[in-house]
């Protein structure tokens, strides 16, 4: 991950670490992106919400359902040098929930 | 039988005359239109009949290129239109993950075969595979995952995505199939000509007069757009230009009226219904909307209601 940020690549990161099966909208989110959010403090971390996605091709399914996606993307958000991790994560929790279609401005 | 596989309704007089006078109040409808834009500017009123005045050249251009491919053609153009108004209903509504055997059923199993035999002309079949195996298969299909929580209403909308978005459409290629009395050659495709220019013309003024007259809302909480004026304006004058074409159809005069005024009911009242469900599913009052994939189900919810109705009226009536 550090070589491809080196190299001025963007990277995609699934931060609820695995494919949501349940009822909740969001996962709690994983520790990475605290890591790396300290490690390559210039980088900003955009926010995409996947509209629909789990019910395209829910986890154990063979065939996925054609469904309409929407994706949406949100302002990016940087750590600051000293933030932690429980304070990061909750932000970028909320800057993802903020864009789930029909919560607030979209 | 209609004989399809020549293409003698291609010289067909009443086919040529059709389409060439849609062609000429298409190129007057498009010359207001552009004048409209240039003398007042780009005002949203304009934009919009605009933008409904070019999606009408393509919905002829559709129409002109699937009556050149006959009964072949046209199943495939609306089973494309039927996949499109799925994806965009089941989009619409909370299923679960337990719905997923149902969904794929109805996407790859129900909405081919029941386009398959409409193609095949087995009426028998087409009319009941999906209102009846349809519905039981999907009942059955939503228990075997065992997860019972909503599952009424789970069951309910995948089935009414069914009705609405594969089999009602499918009755307007099958209008093509009727055997129809008098065997000319072009009569079932010019069915379909007169069911979408009165459904299509229907809207279109029903839009005009509550633009120009309308005051009173039918249904202010379903569609404050709709007027009293605009429908009754609508429905009169989509009568009167569907009984002006009682040439192209079997009927006579006053049975085209009747046809039309049938046909403008139906529709008027499907486009209420979808907008109800629109409602229901938040989708009028979030603003949200699919962009760039939208309005397939908008365009087509008149059709809905119209199609069975003017099949089953025609095949009672005008076929051997």
């Amino acid at each position: 991950m550090a070589d491809a940020l080196a190299q001025g690549d963007s990277l995609i990161i699934f931060s609820e670490g695995t494919r949501n099966t349940g009822d909740t909208l969001l996962l709690p989110l994983r520790a990475g992106i605290h890591h790396l959010a300290l490690a390559w403090p210039a980088v900003e971390f955009v926010s995409v919400w996947i509209d629909n996605i789990s019910r395209v091709m829910p986890k154990g399914e063979l065939v996925p359902v054609p469904l309409l996606c929407s994706v949406i993307f949100g302002q990016p958000i940087s750590a600051a040098p000293d933030e932690p991790r429980e304070a990061f994560l909750a932000r970028a929790r909320e800057a993802l929930l903020r864009l789930k279609p029909g919560e607030g401005a979209t | 039988m209609t004989n399809l596989t020549d293409r003698q309704w291609l010289l067909d007089h009443s086919t040529l005359v059709l389409f060439a006078g849609l062609g000429l109040i298409l190129l007057l409808a498009t010359a207001i239109g552009r004048a409209l834009a240039w003398v007042h500017g780009a005002t949203p009123t304009i934009d919009n009949l605009n933008q409904r005045i070019d999606a009408w050249w393509l919905m002829v251009a559709a129409m002109g290129v699937a009556f050149i491919f006959g009964l072949t053609g046209l199943t495939i153009l609306f089973a494309i239109l039927s996949f499109w108004a799925l994806r965009e209903f089941l989009t619409l509504t909370p299923t679960r993950h337990g719905d997923h055997s149902s969904l794929l059923l109805l996407f790859f199993i129900g909405l081919p075969v029941q386009y398959l035999l409409v193609w095949q002309q087995w009426y028998g079949l087409y009319s009941i595979f999906l209102p009846v195996y349809g519905f039981l298969v999907l009942a059955i299909a939503a228990t075997l995952r065992g997860d019972t929580a909503d599952f009424l209403q789970r069951v309910s909308f995948v089935q009414w995505g069914m009705m609405i978005c594969i089999y009602f459409p499918s009755h307007v290629p099958a209008l093509v199939t009727l055997p129809l009395a008098s065997g000319r050659p072009a009569e079932g495709l010019l069915l379909i000509a007169f069911l979408v220019i009165v459904v299509q013309g229907s809207d279109v003024l029903q839009y005009v007069f509550g633009k120009l007259f309308g005051r009173y809302p039918v249904s202010p909480r379903l569609s404050p757009s709709k007027t009293w004026e605009g429908l009754v304006g609508g429905i009169a004058g989509a009568t009167l230009l569907g009984t002006a074409l009682w040439w192209i159809t079997p009927f006579s005069v006053p049975a085209a009226a009747g046809m039309a005024f049938v046909i403008c009911v139906t529709g008027f009242f499907g486009g209420l219904v979808l907008s109800a469900i629109k409602r229901d599913r938040g989708v009028k009052d979030r603003g949200r909307t699919i962009r760039g994939h939208g309005g397939i189900l908008d365009r087509l919810d008149s059709v809905i209601f119209a199609a069975p109705v003017f099949l089953h009226l025609t095949r009672y009536w005008y076929t051997v």
